[in-house]
């Protein structure tokens, strides 16, 4: 007897429609007044699944070897959920294993951003990195032609797991965004203080900019701009929202 | 002292109830046992593929798991999920349910230490003793 094909998550997710997108901003803490300097636009999974939440999303697409696909479809949501935002750059999340295996990345990422009038001065990438990037050489590889369209590059969750000085040094990153864990509390913590502190310093020394992941209290975010981190994120700034809801009726005041 | 027993669960006590995580490829199986202990004031989060199980696992705190360990729809056995299971959480209790499968492979589940591993199908209120007993159990 033949076998029942049985659909799984997996098909369901990279049907079109299925995935959606809403968008946080990245906000200029420097002065009285705190610009939005991008939107880092984050995936969300089908309503009423155990994948609606992206974590358990990218933790499923994982196991199913499926990183790639499920990539690039994100792209392809974020870009054409952005449609209709203008005047502001857009982050959106890729794993670094992504392009240290998909070699024609970039032709893919070309044809996205035309398709949804993105001009690629305006993305910036932003590296996730779950596990270990075995082809250095690929990544390079597709980092270079990325930089060479005018795409920026952010290394997101800075710190923790593999997000670490090796490929700080192999993505050579625009922005350095660092994990909350180390954010949260930092006002009443001398170590994670220190943290902040290095990471300013290592970052000015290389041209990056620093991205405060996380900031819910306002004495986080000072204690950040008293690093001298000048960008920041966090829903004490303001929380992720659809499309539509962007730009804010109100912006943020220091 | 086993889970408070109610018929359906009350506002405000969806944080004090247990989380229960169940893999079983049969919705026929699925469905009703999933209704069964919501009933019973279980919070439950259903799945039919071991792979999804494993990602809800790696992010989720849950107190008990019932896995069926013939999964041949997807091409994985209740065991490798069993064996991931205990990897993670030694002490998550994890209840097995057994078809059509080997003496041998309901011996490698005691091995790879199933709190208990039932044959299917039983009785609900087997199972829901059995889970209530297993929480009360590790409280």
């Amino acid at each position: 007897m033949a076998a029942v094909k049985r659909d799984c998550l997996l098909d369901r997710l990279l049907m079109p429609g299925a995935l959606s997108a809403e968008f946080q901003p990245v906000y200029n803490v420097a002065g009285m007044v705190s610009p939005v300097h991008y939107l880092e636009g984050l995936l969300r999974g089908p309503r009423g699944t155990n994948a609606e939440r992206p974590e358990v999303l990218f933790s499923y697409a994982r196991r199913k070897h499926a990183e790639v696909a499920l990539d690039r479809a994100a792209l392809r949501t974020v870009l054409m959920a952005a449609r209709g935002i203008r005047n502001v750059s857009l982050g959106i999340n890729v794993h670094a294993a992504t392009l240290a295996s998909d070699l024609d990345f970039l032709p893919f990422l070309s044809e996205a951003l035309t398709e949804s009038g993105t001009a690629p001065e305006r993305l910036v990438l932003e590296l996730v990195e779950h596990g270990h990037v075995w082809d250095r050489h690929a990544l390079r590889l597709n980092l270079d032609g990325l930089r060479q369209i005018g795409v920026r590059m952010a290394l997101d969750d800075f710190g923790t797991g593999e997000a670490n000085y090796l490929m700080f040094l192999e993505c050579r990153p625009d922005y350095l965004k660092i994990d909350r864990y180390f954010v949260h509390g930092c006002h009443l913590d001398p170590r994670r203080q220190a943290v902040l502190d290095s990471l300013a310093g290592l970052a000015c020394c290389v041209g990056s900019r620093v991205v405060a992941e996380g900031v819910e209290d306002p004495a986080d975010l000072a204690r950040v701009r008293t690093a001298g981190i000048e960008l920041a994120q966090g829903f004490l700034l303001g929380r992720p929202g659809p499309a539509g809801s962007w730009p804010p009726s109100r912006r943020m005041c220091s | 002292m086993p889970w408070q027993r109610r018929s359906t669960p009350e506002a405000g006590d969806a944080d004090r109830s247990p989380r229960l995580l169940i893999l079983d490829d049969e919705e026929a199986i699925l469905l009703p046992l999933s209704e069964y202990f919501r009933e019973r004031g279980y919070r439950v989060v259903a799945t039919r593929e071991p792979e999804e199980a494993e990602a809800l696992l790696d992010h989720d705190p849950f107190d008990l798991v019932i896995l069926d360990l013939a999964l041949t729809y997807f091409g994985r056995e209740g065991l490798e999920v069993l064996s991931a299971i205990r990897s993670r959480s030694p002490w998550l209790p994890v209840i097995v349910l057994s078809g059509n499968v080997s003496p041998e492979v309901e011996d490698e589940a005691r091995r790879l230490k199933a709190d208990a591993v039932l044959m299917k199908p039983q009785p609900l209120d087997v199972l829901a003793h059995l889970a209530d007993g297993l929480l009360g159990w590790r409280r």
